[in-house]
């Protein structure tokens, strides 16, 4: 029985003993389990904030990369855009590769028509001609303008957006998953809105977008602006050379009218010069005859009205061939007749022609030559007449004891003379006008001197057809310099 | 030969012009020889009848077979928004190629068809399917079960689900002149020439692994007996009406449901979440079984970026020192989404192992059909997301 209690005290000992290793051990078990689990627990909290942080950088970079994208893309617009004035060209530049570079693959530009307040389409990007049509009617048929033109903010609209009314239903009007888009505006005015959108969901539009829309936005409004006013300027100077045009013909015209009146009046003298000196030839003649008395006795008095008549006849043949002269070599009738002529023989024979009036005012006359060669090229009956009329003038208008200088000069393929003297000088008034036919200054000597007023004229027209140049300078009271140049050759 | 390849790119704004340009560019590269098959991948941005329209206006009678997608890989590198055009000209490899209709009725039968159409009229030695699906109907696993079922279980099926202007949009895929949505188009390539494939993810697993308890075809009901939506809200802080409103694709894509693979293995196939039903049932793009255990998934760039290398890699051990002919590259959408503006780094990283010049035909697709991350390059085929596949080719 002892033995019996014994077993039995020993088995539920054990048992129990047992019993309390096992619920030891299982608690332990437990408590690991929770341990393990709460590490679990934990690093699935972490992993939320992982998550969470994964996120928010994917954002970030998204964003950055869509700047950094835009930022090059519009620098290198900026580029090209900054050499034109023109809207269109600028318009060429946003093309598909710059709007897929920006992340879209659609695009509108639309700008409000200044006469009938219309949007009208002025550049597009995957769109046909026959949905900017659609788009157009869409638009303009229920006022989208105000809403596309809002200042404030971009309105940024994609289909996975709670939003109800007219933004989200451009979403199909424009055919389209996502958009954004930025006004352009122009002094301070919007006259239009530039959209980029994705027909795609993957390349969804976000509010990143928008600076870089804005600021496209802008380039284009100051393109727009730059444009209206190269415009402006454009055609104020196309004007103006319009005017500067039609004041150039009108002033060719008038030359060619000029021209066309000087023939007939070159014509006209010529023809009247003929007609004159056919009788003037006559009456010289007659005249002639009758003086010496084989038509009868010529009393003295007669004799001397006819001898008048020989003289003043004379006068007229001289003015009559001056005006021929002049009127042939203008027409280019007379050719010059180009000879080898020596310099000093032609100034010798025309002091010595001119010696008797030299005499008689006591004029001291200087040849004053600075060149080594003596002979040059040019007609001679002509350049002697160019300087019979300077040096009769010189001697004409200088008083007496006064000083006339021939200065004779080397200008490499030319050569210059100047007849210079000490006369009465020529009116500052009467300048512009020295070289006109008939032109006789208005002074009291210049009255009293007879001329015809064609000399200097012909002497003009000679230089000039010798290829040459004349002018003068002149002080009243002091004296005139004539110079003139012609080639040597 | 006797393997030509033309790549033309086309980002002409007009679809026909586009069409005709991108083929017209591939047709001048493969040197006047018969075109044999033209691979064409379309953006949804395009006409898509007015692009094929101007890339048969080249082609003529040759055999089509393409897809939508949203970016085009190629010796150009990464290209969005585009018409990409691939002109195969080849006396050593035959194209056969096949359609299955009504994917969202019956996605294995569709499969099947597809594969059974080109088995029966392929010649010569079966060497890989490439096939596009659509990826907005239907379930991507039982099409290719269904291919399987025709091709056999470790027949090497590459290929993806098409991609379309938005998640919920319409997909295309191209069967010569045909335009189907709702289908399955593929291409055998039969003939004497080794294949190396190779396929790799580089998502992770985050947080703690959760089990389906309860999933039906690709729907999965409840993950660790509570409703399944709740793993999107409790990581996300986000309300079921946000998740709703369509936020769950987007929080999907970068953020998929991984499958682990085995007990063994550190490997998992993902899954997107499509959308979210009333009850907070998650539809996901392809199937998925109950008392797996699965993960959130985290993608990182540097490790998507070396993940390529590791595909490439894994595809160049399977060519067994075979001088390569040419590649067939799918990189998933949500890659070129996370890239961004280093895409190109995925497809360089690439180029540099298969070598620059060798020849490229790809696209991104909304998942990808490849074998097994883990397995060889003959072992099943899977359906995966967020994965590069890189098959290579031989003669």
């Amino acid at each position: 029985m002892d033995i019996y209690i014994l077993v039995s005290a020993l088995t539920i000992g054990i048992l129990f003993i047992l019993y309390y290793f096992e619920r030891t051990r299982r608690m332990g078990t437990e408590r690991l389990n929770k341990r393990l689990q709460d590490i679990i627990d934990q690093l699935d909290s972490q992993a939320k904030i992982i998550i969470k942080t994964d996120l928010a950088l994917n954002r970030v970079q998204e964003e950055l990369d869509r700047k950094i994208t835009g930022l090059y893309t519009l620098h290198e617009l900026g580029k090209e855009a900054s050499s034109t004035f023109n809207i269109e060209n600028l318009l060429g530049l946003i093309n598909q590769p710059f709007v897929l570079k920006l992340g879209f693959s659609k695009l509108l530009i639309m700008l409000k028509d200044e006469a009938s307040g219309m949007l009208t389409t002025k550049s597009s990007i995957s769109y046909s001609p026959d949905e900017i049509k659609k788009i157009e009617l869409e638009l303009n048929k229920k006022q989208f303008a105000g809403l596309l033109f809002k200042k404030e903010r971009p309105i940024l609209v994609n289909r996975e957006m709670e939003i109800a009314g007219e933004e989200y239903n451009l979403l199909n009007t424009l055919n389209i998953e996502s958009f954004i888009t930025a006004p352009i505006i122009v002094k301070d005015e919007p006259v239009g809105f530039i959209l980029m959108g994705n027909a795609s969901i993957y390349g969804k539009a976000v509010e990143g977008d928008a600076e870089l829309l804005f600021i496209l936005a802008s380039q284009i409004g100051t393109a727009i602006e730059n444009t209206k006013l190269y415009t402006e300027l454009f055609g104020s100077h196309k004007k103006l050379e319009m005017m500067v045009a039609e004041r150039t013909r009108e002033l060719e015209k008038l030359n060619e009218e000029l021209k066309n009146l000087n023939k007939m009046k070159s014509d006209f003298i010529s023809s009247v010069s003929h007609e004159l000196r056919t009788p003037l030839t006559s009456i010289k003649g007659y005249a002639s005859i009758l003086m010496t008395g084989k038509l009868g006795d010529v009393l003295p008095a007669q004799k001397e009205r006819l001898e008048k008549i020989d003289k003043h006849s004379n006068s007229l043949v001289h003015l009559i061939n001056n005006l021929l002269d002049i009127a042939r070599i203008e027409s280019g009738k007379v050719q010059m007749d180009m000879k080898d002529i020596s310099i000093k023989e032609m100034l010798d024979s025309i002091t010595d022609i001119l010696a008797p009036q030299i005499k008689e005012k006591n004029i001291s006359l200087k040849i004053n030559s600075k060149i080594k060669f003596d002979k040059i090229k040019a007609d001679p009956n002509q350049l002697e007449r160019v300087f019979l009329n300077l040096l009769s003038n010189a001697v004409k208008f200088t008083p007496e004891k006064g000083t006339v200088n021939i200065y004779i000069e080397d200008k490499h393929d030319d050569i210059q003379f100047s007849v210079e003297d000490t006369g009465i000088g020529i009116p500052p008034q009467d300048i512009p006008k020295v070289f006109q036919e008939f032109f006789r200054a208005d002074n009291a000597l210049d009255q009293k001197i007879k001329g015809s007023g064609l000399g200097l004229s012909l002497v003009k027209k000679i230089i000039e057809a010798h290829k040459g140049k004349i002018w003068f300078d002149s002080e009243l009271g002091k004296g005139t310099r004539f110079t003139f140049i012609i080639p040597k050759y | 030969m006797a393997t030509v390849i033309g790549t033309g790119i086309s980002t002409k704004l007009n679809s026909f012009a586009a069409g005709k340009e991108a083929a017209l560019s591939a047709y001048s590269q493969i040197e006047k020889k018969d075109p044999s098959i033209v691979i064409t991948f379309i953006s949804p941005i395009y006409d898509q009848r007015e692009a094929i329209k101007g890339i048969k206006y080249i082609t003529k009678d040759t055999p089509l077979i393409g897809c939508s997608s949203i970016g085009s890989i190629s010796n150009y590198g990464s290209r969005a928004d585009s018409i990409a055009v691939f002109i195969i000209s080849s006396n050593s490899i035959a194209f056969s190629c096949g359609i299955g209709r009504n994917v969202s009725k019956s996605s294995r039968s569709a499969g099947h068809e597809a594969a059974k159409q080109a088995s029966n009229s392929s010649h010569g030695i079966k060497q890989s399917y490439l096939m596009f699906s659509s990826s907005t109907s239907g379930n991507s696993s039982d099409i290719l079960r269904g291919s399987q079922e025709a091709l056999g279980t470790v027949f090497p099926v590459i290929g993806g689900g098409s991609s379309g202007r938005s998640y919920v949009g319409k997909t295309y895929q191209y069967i010569n002149s045909e335009i189907e949505t709702d289908s399955v188009t593929g291409v055998l390539l039969s003939g004497d020439l080794k294949v190396g494939m190779g396929q790799a993810s580089g998502w992770q697993p985050i947080g703690k692994p959760h089990k389906v308890t309860k999933a039906k075809y690709n729907i999965i009901k409840e993950i660790d007996k509570r409703i399944a939506v709740e793993i999107y809200e409790d990581y996300f802080e986000k309300s079921f009406e946000e998740l709703k409103n369509k936020k769950i694709f987007d929080l999907g894509l970068s953020y998929p449901i991984g499958e682990h693979m085995a007990d063994k293995t550190t490997d998992y196939i993902t899954r997107v979440p499509l959308k979210i039903e009333d009850n907070g049932e998650l539809v996901l793009n392809a199937g998925i079984e109950e008392e797996k255990d699965i993960s959130l998934m985290i993608g990182d760039k540097d490790i998507v970026i070396e993940s390529a290398k590791e595909a490439a890699a894994k595809a160049i051990d399977a060519l067994r020192g075979a001088p390569i002919k040419f590649a067939i590259i799918f990189s998933d959408i949500s890659r070129m989404l996370l890239l961004r503006r280093d895409a190109y780094k995925e497809i360089d990283a690439i180029k540099e192992a298969i070598g620059k010049k060798t020849p490229v035909i790809g696209c991104y697709t909304f998942g990808e059909y490849a074998p097994s991350i883990s397995g060889d390059d003959r072992s099943q085929c899977l359906f995966n997301n967020h994965s590069v596949s890189i098959t290579l080719f031989s003669e």
